[in-house]
């Protein structure tokens, strides 16, 4: 039977190539996720480690262990903490790289043997760390003993900082006044010794802190012998601190999950519960899981209608490959092959050339892989963010099940052809009945679904926003909506065509040429083969568009917005000098600023203007009760730095602009000054800015959008509800304010050519020119968006289903349009021999092809555009929520869909000239004989 | 004897053989045939009556000879002149379906004259020539609803309806049984003296040469 298999693959050659290029595509597309997932999120969450720690300045993989004990309150055991907190590391699985454990007992009176300068008493810790001598030069003396003297003392050491601070000296020997040994004697001590750190940015400092000022410092040996164990810890109030320091950069994202249980499981444990702290690394791996759970919900959904087409794809050529075979199962049939066995013949098949798909299909996974990691926007790739993939064992089960999908999808047809005797075979070519989805109204059933989605959905557009706020992800049935309804309109115009055939056929009937008559009375009566090529077709153009159009439309949106709420392309504010500390002494009245040189700005290679900006966030008008941004601009420099749609508002910018300049007092308003608080063109008001300094501004106008204004903020408060939080803004003239208010600390805006490159080399040429408290630079916000994971692995998913997609439709097309042709031979040779010219011939393959696929490509079209302009806003939700000011704009870039149409306007000429070429050489005696048969 | 509407003289037709010497299918055949005549071409499978037939109707070229059609060699015609002729003055019975398969009888029969460039009463023909091969009551059926025999009698419908000066018929018999032959061949002579058209035919069967008015006989090519 394997050996039948083979015969009847190598007999269909053509065939087989499409079957191995869907199963390929199909196994590279499926596994391709896995791989992607596991390198971009290892990417994302060392990306995540590495904000933290820079935000905070902390190393995110500190676990800090603190136990504290007052005298007669001991109950664990310090021994026993310790012994928890290693256990706890182990448990977590970390690698740790350094691991400090600190003592002390409680600050306390300590009387000195040697009064100096009337000190008759001290307040000094005593306290210990394991492996310290490690860590530290000793200045002068010697390192403490790790007994006690034979005078009863405990020796200790100083840091040389101590020294200065506490006014002690080597030598100095000191008696706790209200603490003993166990055995009753005083608790005394001497030092012996000054320290300094060997190098003080060692993790072993880490949670020494300030107290290296403070503390004297015994062997911590000697430490334990003295105050721990059971009998003696209930007479001391002290503490201890474990301190590790783990290797965040070493946490892959598969341990990511059992790392956040371990760590949740310490705040259930008894010993360890509140005593425990993650030093950050808790809060960036909860961020990272609940970014992650919603970017691979995202991700996942957005592969499914690439995923679908290519099981439609595989199945569309296996019922190909099972009408050339018609006449060979009816064969096998009748010579006494059981339905089992036919069946058995093609699962063999599919089984087979699925599996010989693993081979090229894995490593075109990585390949895809690789593509999906270094997209920087829509069909654009830069190897400049290359991604290094791994091969994990998710990737088995992802390809196993694009396997069994496959083999399913290739077999489920011989169901029905495997019953096939010649007998039945001659009744079923004389038998069309309707498709199945045509009888149950499929079509109107899946619009009539997804309408209802987008009503819902649309409905609760702010139950969107806070789902997504609150951390989760696209709502699954948002997209399958969205996929729905392609599929339901798709079926829809694939079950009007040929109404719209038979309505034009009807009309025209009497005058058409014999060539257009025979071509057009084709498509109607062999309508029903021709369904799925046109549905298929639809589908590849309508989702295409609409891929093209999420990936620019989320991306741009992003962009966009973040440009309007940073404002221009640099905005930075500098360290300005002032005379607080003359104010605070008494000395000056009035704080007045000093102004860095502005003029600097102006010369920086690269910055095309710079202007200044009064920003105060934290003004008030108080008549209305409500706080303010305060801006203040120079109008023309203003105009050269920021840019605002003009559509946005009711009037143009440079009318806002102009207007504002007419009266140097004038100011504008954000619009819920006048929808909220009842203000009105003409009304004077009083604000001030966060200094308490007041002005007073004649209204001129009202904006709904302004630069760096959003008119609302959503954010989520910790019962999980979503706060809707107004935003006031006054903009008024720089000059009045600085008038009004005296010499005021402004922002600097710059417009540059060049991405800020200027801009550095010059902060990094003269560092004490530039001493910024605050920097957007909008080239690295927007580099931001696009490595983003979200938007990368959206543009990334969507171009690779866009070139799968255009892959299949050339393939899909081609293929279909050959195996038409090959299989009315017979026909075109009865037209020849009637009469009919080649051209003809040609005339009424054209005419096929603009009733199939130019229909396919026009309605694919409209849906794709109408469907996009459905659903992507709502889908667009899922990407910036809470910062969507500006209102979405659909993007469409002419590029995409020059590439898209140019490639299926390719496609179909290069149809119609094989199809040509087929009937040119096409022999007519030849053809007739094949009817002879 | 009447007027000769086909001639052919010396008409040879060599098809090359990859690897091996070309095979002469047709050799130096001359026949007459008059006009509103039934002709036979009579011969065993394999004896080059169907490759004669289709250098007749302008389908194929003869390596050498020429084939006079009313007066005209066709083989000096080019491919235009050649389908304008098929197209207006033959029509072609085929052994098996020869039927547009997407087209009921009636527009099968009605694409023959729109081939022909027919505008004028073609419904009228149209049931004139199907209610001739006995078929007035099953104009609207497709061919796969027919059996053999009514398809075969669509086909000659068709190649009648446009008034074609002469008609090809490559086995119309082969695939009926011998009664529905018989009714074919009757109706062949009925069209021959009602439409005035003259009939080529080829046949292997012998039982059918006694309707013939003419009747060539072939065997390896040459005329016996």
């Amino acid at each position: 039977m394997f050996s039948l298999m083979l015969h009847k693959l190598i007999h269909k050659k053509w065939m087989v190539l499409c079957l191995l290029l869907g199963n390929i595509l199909l196994i590279a597309v499926a596994a391709c996720y896995p791989l992607y997932r596991v390198s971009s999120f290892q990417r994302m969450l060392s990306d995540e480690f590495e904000a933290y720690s820079e935000e905070k300045g902390v190393w995110p993989g500190t676990v800090n262990v603190t136990y504290t004990t007052l005298k007669g309150g001991a109950k664990t055991g310090f021994e026993n903490m310790q012994n928890a907190a290693d256990e706890a590391l182990l448990d977590m699985g970390v690698e740790v790289m350094d691991h400090i454990s600190t003592y002390n007992l409680a600050t306390q009176k300590a009387v000195p043997g040697v009064v100096r300068d009337n000190v008759d008493e001290k307040r000094i810790t005593l306290a210990a760390a394991d492996e310290m001598w490690e860590h530290v030069n000793l200045i002068m003396g010697d390192i403490p003993a790790d007994t006690l003297t034979k005078d009863g003392f405990i020796e200790t050491v100083i840091s040389a900082k101590a020294m200065i601070d506490q006014d002690i000296l080597v030598g100095d020997e000191y008696t706790y006044a209200t603490t003993a040994l166990i055995d009753g004697s005083p608790l005394k001590v001497r030092v012996v010794g000054v320290f300094e750190q060997i190098d003080e940015n060692e993790n072993y400092w880490i949670s020494f802190g300030d107290h290296l000022k403070e503390n004297i410092y015994m062997d911590p040996q000697l430490y334990k012998e003295c105050f721990w164990g059971e009998d003696k810890e209930n007479n001391y109030s002290m503490g201890a601190k474990w301190t590790y320091i783990w290797d965040y950069r070493k946490v892959s994202v598969s341990d990511v999950t059992a790392l956040i249980s371990t760590m949740e499981k310490f705040d259930r444990n008894k010993t360890l519960s509140g005593r425990i702290n993650q030093g950050g690394a808790d809060t960036v791996l909860n961020e990272y899981a609940t970014k992650a759970k919603r970017i691979e919900a995202t991700l996942l959904i957005l592969q499914v209608p690439v995923l679908l087409l290519l099981l439609a794809f595989l199945y569309m050529i296996a019922g190909q490959m099972l009408q050339m075979e018609r006449n060979e199962i009816s064969l096998l049939r009748s010579r006494g092959a059981a339905k089992g066995q036919v069946i058995g013949l093609y699962f063999m098949q599919s089984v087979f050339l699925s599996t010989v798909s693993l081979i090229p299909g894995l490593p075109l996974a990585a390949v895809f892989c690789k593509l999906l990691g270094s997209s920087t926007a829509f069909l654009e790739f830069s190897a400049r963010r290359s991604l290094d993939v791994k091969f994990t064992g998710d990737i088995v089960i992802y390809a196993f099940f694009a396997v069994l999908m496959s083999v399913i999808m290739t077999t489920i047809p011989v169901i029905g052809f495997s019953g096939l005797s010649i007998v039945k075979l001659k009744q079923s070519k004389s038998r069309s009945g309707r498709s199945l989805w045509k009888k149950m109204y499929l079509d109107i059933i899946l619009l009539a679904i997804s309408s209802y989605g987008y009503y819902s959905f649309s409905k609760n557009e702010n139950m969107m926003v806070m789902n997504v706020l609150s951390g989760e992800s696209l709502d699954p049935l948002l997209y399958v909506s969205f996929s729905l309804f392609i599929l339901g309109a798709g079926l829809f115009c694939a079950r009007l065509q040929p109404y719209l055939l038979k309505a034009f056929f009807a009309i025209s009937k009497k005058r058409l040429k014999p060539s257009t008559y025979a071509s057009l009375l084709g498509s109607i009566r062999t309508g029903a083969k021709q369904e799925f090529i046109i549905l298929f077709m639809i589908l590849t153009v309508s989702i295409g568009i609409s891929d093209t159009m999420i990936a620019r439309t989320i991306v741009s949106n992003a962009v966009n917005n973040t440009r309007h709420i940073v404002g221009a392309d640099i905005v930075l504010k500098e360290k300005w000098g002032d005379n607080s500390a003359y104010v605070q002494n008494g000395q000056a009245d009035t704080l007045t600023y000093m102004e860095p040189d502005f003029s600097k700005f102006e010369t920086i290679e690269g910055v095309n203007s710079a202007t200044k900006v009064v920003y105060d966030t934290e003004g008030k008008v108080p008549s209305k009760k409500v706080s303010a941004t305060i801006m203040g601009i120079k109008t023309s420099g203003f105009y050269g730095v920021t840019e605002m749609t003009d559509s946005l508002n009711p009037y143009s910018y440079e009318e806002y602009l102009n207007v504002l300049a007419s009266d140097p007092q004038a100011v504008l308003l954000s619009e819920n000054f006048m929808t909220k608080q009842e203000l009105h063109i003409g009304d004077v008001i009083t604000y001030e800015n966060s200094a308490g300094k007041s002005a007073v501004g004649y209204v001129y106008g009202f904006f709904k959008y302004w630069p760096t204004y959003s008119a609302q903020t959503y954010s989520l408060n910790t019962d999980g509800t979503v706060e809707t939080t107004d935003n006031y803004m006054v903009v008024t003239n720089y000059s009045y304010l600085v008038k009004r208010w005296g010499v005021t600390p402004y922002q600097v805006w710059l417009d540059t050519s060049d991405e800020g490159e200027g801009f550095y080399r010059f902060a990094e040429e003269n560092p004490s020119a530039l001493r910024l408290t605050k920097l957007e630079n909008m080239a690295e916000e927007e580099e931001a968006i696009i490595g983003d994971t979200m938007f990368q692995g959206t543009n990334g998913i969507l171009s690779m289903s866009f070139i799968v997609i255009l892959l299949l439709c050339v393939v899909g097309y081609l293929i279909y349009w050959i195996m038409s042709i090959r299989s009315r031979e017979l026909l075109f040779g009865v037209l020849r021999a009637m009469g009919m010219r080649k051209r003809e011939i040609n005339w009424l393959l054209i005419v096929e092809q603009i009733c199939s696929g130019l229909f396919a490509i026009v309605t694919g079209g409209f849906i794709g555009i109408l469907s996009s302009n459905m659903f992507v806003p709502m889908i667009q939700k899922a990407y910036a929520a809470s910062e969507q000011v500006l209102p979405l704009r659909l993007i469409t870039k002419s590029s995409d869909m020059i590439q898209l149409f140019a490639v299926i306007g390719a496609v179909l000429a290069i149809c119609l000239v094989v199809l040509a070429r087929i009937v040119s050489t096409m022999n007519i005696s030849n053809a007739l004989k094949l009817g002879e048969d | 004897m009447s007027e000769i509407i086909l001639e052919t003289k010396n008409v040879k037709r060599v098809f090359p053989v990859a690897g091996s010497d070309p095979f002469t299918a047709v050799d130096d055949v001359s026949i007459k045939v008059p006009k509103g005549s039934l002709c036979i071409l009579k011969g065993r499978s394999g004896s080059g009556k169907t490759t004669l037939l289709n250098m007749l109707g302008a389908l194929d070229y003869p390596t050498s000879g020429e084939i006079i059609f009313d007066g005209t060699d066709i083989t000096k015609l080019n491919e235009n002149s050649r389908e304008k002729l098929r197209r207006n003055q033959v029509g072609f019975v085929f052994q098996s379906v020869s039927l547009i398969p997407m087209m009921s009888a009636y527009e099968n029969v009605e694409f023959a004259l729109r081939m022909a460039n027919i505008k004028e009463n073609r419904g009228p023909r149209v049931e004139e020539c199907l209610k001739m091969v006995g078929l007035g009551a099953r104009m609207n059926h497709m061919p796969q609803e027919m059996s053999g025999g009514e398809q075969q009698r669509v086909a000659i419908a068709r190649a009648v309806a446009h008034h074609p000066a002469i008609i090809f018929a490559d086995e119309p018999t082969a695939e009926l049984d011998s009664q529905t032959a018989i009714n074919v061949m009757n109706l062949f002579k009925e069209m021959v003296t009602k439409e005035n058209v003259t009939i080529i035919m080829t046949t292997h069967d012998t039982s059918l040469m006694g309707a013939g008015d003419v009747v060539y006989e072939l065997e390896d090519g040459k005329l016996i």
